[in-house]
């Protein structure tokens, strides 16, 4: 213990700084002194205990939980796993050097193939006085041997193992000991496999401010942007850290440098305490596995131009028809084999989890961390990264939903939209099916913004009166009403109607959509009777061009029937949607949603003609339909209960 | 970098907590603050936060501090037994000994936290 005596603040300050700093220096001295026993009695050999060290107070628990609670007998085995720059060596050591003063072995052992890990077993022999240099019994077994009879415990650190093969002879299989396995590969005993995630956002941006010191008023904003640009990885963080110190720069400096040179700044910057930089310990990785398996490294740069969420690849990896005329030779000839083979994804799936290159595959999709994928990307030459851009966009697009409008499609855009955002351009067919979806199952706003940049972008690549551009223009009138600002969807309608009379002819059904939505958004911003007429002249319209039971005819008679009631024909509306109720029974079936939406609305309008046992009739008819289709619980079977129950008690009054 | 713990009572030390927590900022120190003792769960979490330092900084004034009554046989302050968890775990110690004769109250006398 170091002692100081102070009488004021400024002898205290004298104290604390000579006595901190001194302190310091001799545990400095401590970590560079030559590997072996550090105290008498114990037998020591671990790297320096990390420096920066955040966020990880909650795994050390669980890992201390892992090691030291209950489950049987003999030594505890750990396999911490995660990607490279996950920080897992720190972990292990940050665990080891809090476990010192209970163990009497402390041993960190190199684990990248056996032949190294044989000779640190030969060293902690020696070490344990069981063998010399001479000796020529078999180190390992030497070592077990006094494990197995060591009076104190003991921990031992199997650092960077391939995988469980090259470790599992040399693990000491009795004693009182903890062994720690830091690896890339996932491929474990359960209940032996600790993951070493990457940081939340939060507590990566605390640790690149107290890593930097940026007191800079923009230092905790950018801070944030820079760990979610590095995914949280520890490495680029603590990169990015020393990066930041060695050069003077803020944090916010960096953060654009790394927006606009990512590969280059991945190589830069000397982390503490690890050899390599980001780029370099997946570059690593990367060219094992093109050595071994080219299968699975065609599967990280498809992936690589997905999105970082997760990858649904049992949609992705289907076989494409016609995939192969719009790829390259060298493209084809690695996805092909795994859209066609489901081992052959497999095999390339679990290649890439030997490495940690992947998630756990789960409901069919994996995730990649972002950095993984920047890396991958950075490292082909340009012509084969376009390649394979490309073909991520061919076949997120062909996994695509054909038609956005039904429900039962919007799981799968649900699964395909951060992927399609990530490699489609606005100007696909795609991306105008996304900006469908998103409309169509809710989020009209966004599909807003999403549609008037597909627009933007089928204006200028195919002019101003192609087909699919007046498709957009349509999209995003009908969404701009939608979101609630229904005068503008008129408007827009208003002007898209002649021109699609002008491109398309005045019978085709997109313009006849076109003037039913017209008809709809001059009603709904409120010209009941102007609503009224339009849909007048347009039912005679559609029976002529598409028949008398087609759904659209059907659904613009509707739309009179509606508009008539809303303009103050209550009795009118009432008749018209008993003429339209029984087509639909006769044409769709009873249960069919237009036919029950058609019979609410006879009851609704026949209530508002005054014709409360009408209504009472008619939701009788339709409540055990509902309760049927929907199920006794669903919003629409309540409110028809709910109003067959209000229009009885009317009718029995006698009347509205 | 280092981890520091700052250990001391709180009542007699005010100014002296002040300017050693300031010193550690500003040299770059992450410095880990004892609590206003007030509970057997702070207790243990100063114990637990003593553990996973680097270095271990004690300022000593005249009050002996806040002794918890429970599992605490010996009777030892929570200060005292920082002191002590720190010598445990092997954590390098660096103690400052306030020698002034201080202003005692007469409630000091009375109440040693």
């Amino acid at each position: 213990m170091r002692p100081a005596e102070f009488t004021n603040l400024e002898g205290l300050i004298q104290g604390l700084s000579t006595g901190v700093q001194g302190e310091l220096d001799k545990l400095a001295r401590l970590d560079q002194q030559p590997a072996g026993p550090v105290a008498v009695g114990r037998v020591l050999r671990l790297a320096p205990r990390p420096v920066f060290l955040a966020g990880r107070e909650e795994l050390l628990a669980e890992l201390n939980a892992l090691l030291t609670g209950d489950g049987g007998a003999g030594p505890r085995v750990v396999a911490l796993c995660g990607p490279g720059g996950a920080g897992k060596t720190s972990v292990a050591l940050e665990y080891a050097h809090r476990q010192l003063a209970e163990v009497g072995v402390g041993w960190q052992f190199a684990a990248e193939n056996p032949t190294v890990l044989a000779a640190g077993f030969a060293e902690l022999a020696a070490q344990l006085g069981v063998r010399d240099a001479t000796d020529s019994r078999d180190p390992v077994a030497s070592v077990h041997g006094m494990l197995a009879v060591f009076s104190a415990e003991w921990l031992l650190v199997f650092d960077n193992a391939p995988d469980r093969a090259v470790v599992e002879g040399f693990l000491p299989p009795a004693g009182r000991g903890r062994m720690l396995i830091t690896t890339q590969n996932q491929d474990w005993p359960p209940g032996q496999a600790l993951q070493v995630p990457v940081l939340d956002t939060e507590v990566a941006a605390g640790f690149l401010i107290n890593r930097t010191a940026d007191a800079d008023q923009r230092a905790p904003g950018a801070a944030r942007d820079l760990a979610t640009e590095l995914g949280g990885l520890p490495l680029a963080l603590e990169q990015a850290g020393a990066y930041i110190q060695a050069t003077g720069d803020s944090i916010a400096g960096y953060l654009a440098s790394f927006r606009q040179r990512r590969a280059d700044m991945l190589g830069r910057g000397e982390p503490t305490g690890y050899r390599k930089t980001v780029a370099t310990a997946w570059a690593l990785a990367l060219d094992q596995l093109e050595q071994s398996a080219a299968g699975a490294v065609g599967l990280l740069r498809l992936l690589a131009y997905c999105a970082p969420e997760a990858v649904p690849l049992r949609l992705l990896l289907q076989p494409c028809p016609g995939l192969a005329e719009q790829l390259g030779d060298e493209v084809a000839s690695a996805l092909l084999p795994l859209q066609e083979d489901e081992l052959a994804a497999k095999d390339a799936i679990a290649a890439l989890r030997r490495y940690s290159l992947v998630s756990q595959p789960a409901d069919g999709s994996v995730s990649v961390h972002r950095l993984i994928q920047a890396i991958t990307a950075d490292q082909m030459p340009a012509e084969l990264a376009a390649a394979w851009r490309q073909a991520a966009a061919v076949v997120i697009e062909s996994a695509l939903p054909a038609n956005p409008q039904n429900p039962e499609s919007w799981s799968v855009f649900a699964l395909l939209l951060p992927h399609a955002q990530a490699a489609l351009s606005v100007d696909t067919g795609g991306m105008g099916r996304v900006a469908s979806y998103v409309g169509f199952s809710g989020s009209y706003g966004a599909a807003c913004d999403l549609q008037q940049e597909v627009l933007k972008a089928r204006e200028r690549v195919l002019g101003l009166d192609h087909p699919d551009t007046l498709a957009a223009r349509a999209g995003l009138a009908y969404f701009t009403g939608m979101a609630g600002n229904t005068a503008g969807a008129r408007d827009q309608f208003a002007s898209l109607v002649p021109v699609h009379k002008r491109v398309l002819g005045p019978r085709h059904p997109d313009t006849l959509a076109a003037r039913v939505n017209l008809a709809y958004f001059t009603g709904m911003a409120g010209n009941t009777a102007g609503a009224r007429d339009q849909f007048a002249s347009l039912v005679p319209v559609h029976k002529r061009v598409l028949g008398l039971e087609h759904p659209d005819t059907l659904a613009a008679r509707a739309g009179l029937a509606l508009w008539t009631g809303l303009a103050g024909d209550t009795a009118g509306a009432r008749d018209q949607f008993a003429a339209v109720a029984a087509v639909h029974e006769r044409v769709l079936g009873a249960e069919h949603p237009d036919t029950l939406a058609t019979r609410a609305n006879l009851a609704q309008w026949a209530w508002n003609a005054g014709d409360a046992a009408g209504a009472r009739d008619q939701y009788a008819a339709l409540l055990p339909v509902r309760e049927r289709v929907l199920g006794p619980k669903h919003p629409m079977t309540l409110t028809a209960r709910s109003n067959l129950a209000h229009y009885t008690r009317e009718a029995a009054r006698g009347g509205n | 970098m280092a981890k520091v713990y700052v250990s001391s009572t709180i009542a007699d030390l005010t100014e002296e907590r002040r300017a050693v927590l300031d010193w550690l900022r500003r040299a770059r120190h992450q410095a880990v603050d004892s609590y206003l003792p007030d509970s057997d769960t702070v207790e243990k979490s100063c114990l637990e936060d003593v553990g996973i330092c680097d270095l271990y900084v004690l300022i000593a004034g005249h009050r002996y501090g806040f002794q918890p009554p429970e599992d605490n046989p010996e009777g030892l302050s929570i200060t005292h037994l920082e002191f002590r968890r720190a010598g445990e775990c092997g954590i390098p110690r660096v103690a400052l000994l306030r020698m002034n004769i201080p202003d005692v109250r007469l409630s000091d006398l009375e109440d040693p936290r």
